[in-house]
């Protein structure tokens, strides 16, 4: 969101938001074999790659809006860490890797304000696309049993009512047969050291999603250049 | 099925793929199905969109148009049917599509394989009911006739439109194959007095629905030659034809679908009453629908039942309206379908609210952010800035080729802001290939010294040689 003394530009085009939810655990912390930098670093690096792609795709950068929950961090909670962005403002935020894994509270904030950022664009007219949630994590979520049976209920039946779709993506570590429990879309892996490819992709999908008119949602389960094709096990 | 009874209804039919499944080698994935029952003066009809992303759209949609009209039609030929209200029908409707759903379950692929919307309608004496799931569209009107079927003219305010459901979201609709489908099936009684039924798949509501309403001039053109022809192959030819013209594949990359449904028995001319001049009956420039000889009706009409016993006054009316809006409906006609050039449509987006005395700015390009652009043609942005900004539009050379204004760009000011319209010409024409292109602007606040910048999308559709 702009600041007072900023220049907005509400344009009327149609919209489609994209909420990230970004596991910042302290397992971030750990070096993965194939990459120099540490998992929060290559976050950040991939994070960056999503600003200069949107920044080279005009379409995306009037359509995409993007929103980012952090789990775990400094303050150890999930959190709002950037509210609803026009992508043409996003800023890529240096996120600093600690803490657990509460990945549960972090999807409950995730479709709280996904919630209300569609309210706001149906009150000003504007169109928009079903929004996603992209929720990438690499590890165990620390929540309380009955916290994360409720969020994932939560998830399934907000997917089942198409106010949104998750996209489950692990990273080395992740715990697959919780995280599959947030979506029906197939949980996708992800090497730590593809971050950049990942987000490079994801531009290109959120700019291909705000520019679809054909009646049907995109679904990913095409091949994906940044997929870890590797057998994995929890 | 007596051909002793002429019906009093009369079927046109097309189907042409989209340009866009042309290129992704895609079947198209329309599907219709009308049937005629003449003896019980019955016409059931059924038309679903497949789905572009379903890998199994074309069985789907095939499957619940077949079925779908097949049931309509032996419900249109029983007397219960009279004796029905809209909840048993929708009752009656899910449980007919609830059996296509499982007749495609059965062949082993998830429902989603198969999504497809569906529009249907029974004309029938037992009663008139339009179904819909979707955003497969329907238009019903009144027509008014004097003289020979080759004389028909519309009130133009008894077009009714029937766009569907489209959903929350701008890219989806609801399909038959939804979890939550039957929610979405709506039902709507068609009133007596209606004398054409329209049913269309998006593809071809594109061609014919502008901003949200029917194009004017589209029914009054379109089903003078409709009813002159006799033999239904002919009248399904020049459909086809119109909807497979190349002028279209700016407008729509979506297979078209389009079936029309018109009542013919009232074509005995009256015995008194103003000769109207034929030009303005049927004026149908060749360009819009292909001329095809005219053939002489079948059989010879019934006389007319006296619906319109005041027929003189509608006769007054729709001279009134042709003489008023023809003009301007000539003049969108123009620059819509005949000139290639201004295919400007489908501009949803809400106008801009003046922004407050501050340093907001809303920049749009007239007419919406699609467009069609041939050499010498024009694209126009309008810029709304608070008053005191100046505007200055630059452009990265390599996105459009844009010449722009000489002049100073027009400007129309308000208490707290100001509008600026800037028109740029088109200098390249046919090499420049289709796609998204960028304009950039830079609006500067002369009194803040701040500036913004702005880049606009414009969808190219096409760029032709003129």
């Amino acid at each position: 969101m702009s600041n007072a003394g900023v220049i907005s530009f509400p344009s009327t085009e149609q919209r489609t938001p994209c909420m990230l939810v970004l596991d910042i655990s302290h397992s971030m912390t750990r070096k993965h074999p194939g990459s120099v930098m540490s998992g929060i670093e290559e976050l950040n690096h991939g994070l960056r790659v999503l600003y200069d792609s949107l920044q080279d795709d005009a379409a995306a950068l009037n359509r995409v809006q993007l929103a980012i929950v952090t789990v775990g961090g400094g303050e150890n909670k999930a959190e709002l860490h950037m509210n609803w962005t026009e992508a043409a403002d996003f800023e890529p935020p240096t996120l600093v890797a600690a803490g657990n894994t509460p990945l549960g509270e972090g999807m409950r904030l995730a479709l709280y304000h996904l919630d209300q950022q569609k309210q706001r664009l149906r009150r000003s007219g504007v169109p928009y696309t079903r929004p996603w949630i992209m929720v990438i994590t690499d590890g165990e979520p620390t929540d309380a049993e009955s916290v994360w049976r409720s969020v994932a209920r939560d998830c399934q039946e907000s997917e089942a009512r198409k106010r949104c779709i998750i996209y489950p993506i692990a990273v080395e570590g992740a715990k697959l047969d919780k995280l599959q429990q947030l979506s029906s879309m197939p949980v996708k892996l992800l090497s730590a050291a593809r971050f950049g490819a990942y987000f490079r992709w994801l531009s290109a999908s959120l700019s291909l999603a705000s520019q679809t008119n054909d009646g049907e949602p995109i679904v990913l389960d095409a091949s994906l250049p940044w997929e870890s094709v590797e057998p994995r096990r929890d | 099925m007596s051909l002793r009874h002429p019906s009093i209804w009369q079927l046109s039919l097309a189907s042409v793929i989209g340009q866009s499944h042309l290129r992704e080698s895609l079947p198209n994935q329309d599907h219709a199905c009308a049937l005629q029952d003449e003896a019980a003066n019955v016409v059931a009809a059924a038309v679903a969109d497949g789905a572009g992303s379903a890998p199994r759209a074309l069985q789907g949609a095939t499957l619940t148009a077949d079925k779908f009209a097949q049931a309509l039609l032996d419900l249109g030929r029983s007397p219960h049917l009279a004796g029905m209200d809209a909840q048993a029908l929708h009752d009656w409707a899910v449980a007919r599509l609830e059996a296509v759903r499982q007749q495609l379950l059965a062949s082993g692929a998830p429902l989603h394989h198969f999504h497809c919307t569906l529009v249907a309608c029974v004309l029938s004496p037992h009663g008139r009911w339009l179904f819909q799931l979707g955003d497969s569209a329907a238009i019903s009107s009144r027509c008014a006739w004097n003289g020979g079927v080759d004389r028909v003219w519309f009130p133009l305010e008894s077009t009714q439109l029937h766009a569907g459901s489209r959903g929350e979201y701008a890219n989806e609709t609801h399909f038959v194959t939804d979890p939550d489908w039957s929610a979405h099936l709506t039902l709507l009684p068609i009133a007596a007095d209606r004398d054409a039924v329209l049913l269309m798949t998006d593809g071809a509501t594109d061609l014919i629905v502008k901003r949200g309403e029917v194009f004017p001039l589209f029914l009054p053109l379109a089903v003078p030659q409709l009813v002159t022809i006799g033999a239904r192959t002919d009248r399904d030819t020049m459909l086809a034809a119109w909807l497979a013209d190349p002028q279209t594949h700016s407008v729509t990359g979506d297979d078209k679908t389009l079936l029309t449904i018109l009542r013919v028995d009232r074509g005995a001319a009256p015995q008194s009453g103003p000769e109207l001049p034929q030009a303005l009956l049927s004026p149908v420039p060749p360009t819009v629908l292909p001329e095809l000889p005219p053939t002489p009706p079948e059989e010879p009409r019934q006389p007319p039942p006296d619906l319109w016993p005041d027929w003189r006054w509608w006769a007054a009316l729709a001279v009134a309206l042709v003489l008023l809006i023809g003009p301007l409906a000539y003049g969108m006609l123009d620059s819509v379908m005949l000139d290639r050039v201004a295919l400007l449509f489908a501009d949803s987006a809400p106008t801009p609210k003046a922004p407050p005395p501050s340093l907001s700015v809303v920049a749009r390009f007239e007419g919406g952010d699609r467009m069609v652009l041939s050499r010498g043609s024009s694209v126009r942005v309008r810029v709304v800035v608070a008053k005191g900004n100046q505007v200055e539009i630059e452009q990265s050379p390599t996105d459009l080729d844009l010449q722009p204004p000489d002049g100073p760009c027009l400007k129309h000011g308000s208490r707290d802001s100001q509008t600026v319209v800037c028109e740029f010409l088109v200098t390249a024409g046919g090499e420049t290939p289709a796609g998204p292109r960028q304009l950039r602007l830079r609006v500067r606040d002369t009194g803040l010294a701040r500036e913004q910048r702005l880049v606009l999308t414009l969808l190219v559709q096409d760029v032709l040689v003129p």
